[in-house]
């Protein structure tokens, strides 16, 4: 391109070129963050294969979605009037504590080195943070598509690669009844659902660390997910993000569509408080 | 391109870092800051490139409200502090990125820039292993490569050599030739004397000559 010249892609290119960026240098660079998840959630599908195969009369075959099934189960409504011991699962909380953590360790950090001069260039606050909020969701993509791969690979090694639930399976090693769960809504409750959340979690948390700080963000979203554990509510978003808080697997659950809608109500809450925050941001670092 | 700098403060927490400035700057001029640690200078120059919010006043650059009209100035290269790269990508992968934000400019313009500083022969070595000086000279070519009409240059001169320092006082004396406002600050003021038309003391965030 010649001097002086200036290119007419000017405003798209400058968004496509920040995301670029932000997944080369979030994602692809920062690959190794996620050998702890891909481990945790290796040694999370072989206990469940070794539990299924001590529980298990018959050759314990777990399909794809048995696998998935167990990992997303979650806990089912505590009622402390039954004085059980409280227990989070620690799957659930690892799992979206770790997605919690990168997402305080990254977009902000970005300021401090290379985006500031990425953000000087493109003369753009927007676009910089919609290029941090395609980062979040695509980050919590990559952990729903690590689980799934693995319960992919496990099924082809260890199980069937069948897409349908082993009932007797669920209900005898998940302690999960899933006879009114057909194969769309069961991928809805264990996949789509938790995903929008995760994603909705991440921007608010990211929304938070602008107001405050990047630990403030991190404790937002663990408050939430404790919290969650604790009651079985509506507004609770941790909910929605176990299998076992439907309304159509456990009594007194909670409803999948208020989820999406909680979802996706955070998600434009969360989004517009952040730019608006981000457009007054003073740039530091 | 006029920069007016019109009663500025900025408060973080308690601490008064600007305090009521007032300046005039025009293009085809170089504006020396001077001060020590702590004055201000950064802070200023911070709010002229649109990286901070004022708590009072304003900024306008050619008539237009910085924070409100404008986030930034239309053409500005900045070099605040250290400078920010990828330190596992070459030094003209840094800069290509940076370009083809806007995509004013291509690698015969890099290359240029590059060639100009003496970093060619060590463009494609990652920026991890460049000195400070050579990190500070990617720093000035990353400011400068898109003829920006505003400069603003924060102790371009930290850690170059002799050689470099004339290199870069070439470089901004062209850049106000071809009619570019520079703002630049510098602990040596005799070097600062020799290289701006103009010279605004600050000290405890308040213009004081």
């Amino acid at each position: 391109m010649k001097s002086g010249t200036l290119s007419v892609r000017g405003t798209d290119t400058a968004f496509r070129q920040m995301l670029r960026h932000d997944m080369a240098a979030g994602l692809g660079r920062a690959w190794f963050f996620y050998i702890p998840l891909i481990l945790a959630v290796f040694f999370s599908m072989a206990a469940f294969y070794r539990l299924g195969n001590a529980l298990m009369e018959e050759a314990f075959q777990p399909t794809f979605a048995d696998y998935l099934l167990e990992f997303f189960k979650g806990m089912k409504i505590y009622d402390k009037n039954r004085q059980e011991p409280f227990r989070i699962p620690s799957m659930f909380i690892l799992f979206h504590l770790y997605m919690a953590f990168l997402v305080a360790r990254y977009p902000l950090s970005d300021l401090s080195g290379f985006g500031r001069q990425v953000i000087l260039h493109a003369r753009n606050r927007a676009k910089w943070w919609n290029a941090k909020i395609v980062w979040c969701i695509v980050n919590a993509a990559v952990f729903y598509l690590i689980v799934l791969l693995m319960a992919f690979l496990f099924s082809l090694a260890a199980g069937r690669l069948s897409a349908e639930l082993t009932e007797a399976v669920n209900l005898e090693v998940s302690e999960v009844d899933t006879s009114g769960l057909d194969t769309g809504l069961f991928f809805l409750l264990a996949l789509l659902l938790p995903f929008v959340c995760s994603a909705a979690l991440s921007i608010l948390e990211l929304a938070v660390s602008l107001f405050s700080k990047p630990w403030c963000g991190f404790v937002a979203g663990a408050v939430i997910l404790a919290l969650s554990a604790y009651f079985c509510h509506p507004l609770l978003m941790g909910n929605y993000q176990m299998v076992l808080r439907s309304r159509a697997v456990s009594f007194g659950g909670v409803e999948s569509l208020y989820g999406f809608l909680l979802a996706l109500a955070l998600l434009l809450l969360a989004y517009f408080a952040g730019r608006f925050r981000f457009s007054r941001y003073d740039i530091l670092v | 391109m006029q920069i007016e700098i019109q009663n500025c403060t900025k408060q973080i927490g308690k601490a008064a870092i600007l305090s009521d400035i007032s300046l005039h700057m025009e293009s085809g001029r170089i504006y020396g800051f001077a001060g020590a640690n702590g004055s201000g200078k950064t802070m200023l120059m911070r709010a002229v490139c649109g990286l901070i919010r004022l708590s009072g006043g304003q900024i306008l650059v050619d008539g237009k409200a910085l924070g409100k009209e404008l986030s930034f100035p239309e053409s500005v290269g900045a070099l605040i502090e250290n400078p920010g790269f990828i330190p596992y990508y070459s030094g003209y992968k840094n800069l290509k990125i940076l370009a083809d934000l806007k995509g004013r400019i291509g690698q015969e313009e890099i290359d240029a820039i590059l060639r100009r500083l003496g970093l060619y022969d060590v463009k494609d070595d990652k920026v991890k292993t460049y000195s400070l000086g050579m990190k500070q000279k990617l720093g000035i070519a990353a400011a400068v490569m898109e003829e920006p009409a505003l400069l603003v240059l924060d102790e371009p001169f930290n850690g170059l050599d002799e050689k470099s320092v004339e290199l870069v006082k070439e470089i901004v004396g062209e850049k106000k030739a071809q009619g570019a406002l520079v703002i630049l600050s510098c602990h040596d003021r005799a070097l600062l004397e020799d290289l701006s038309d103009e010279i605004f003391m600050i000290e405890n965030g308040r213009i004081v000559g």
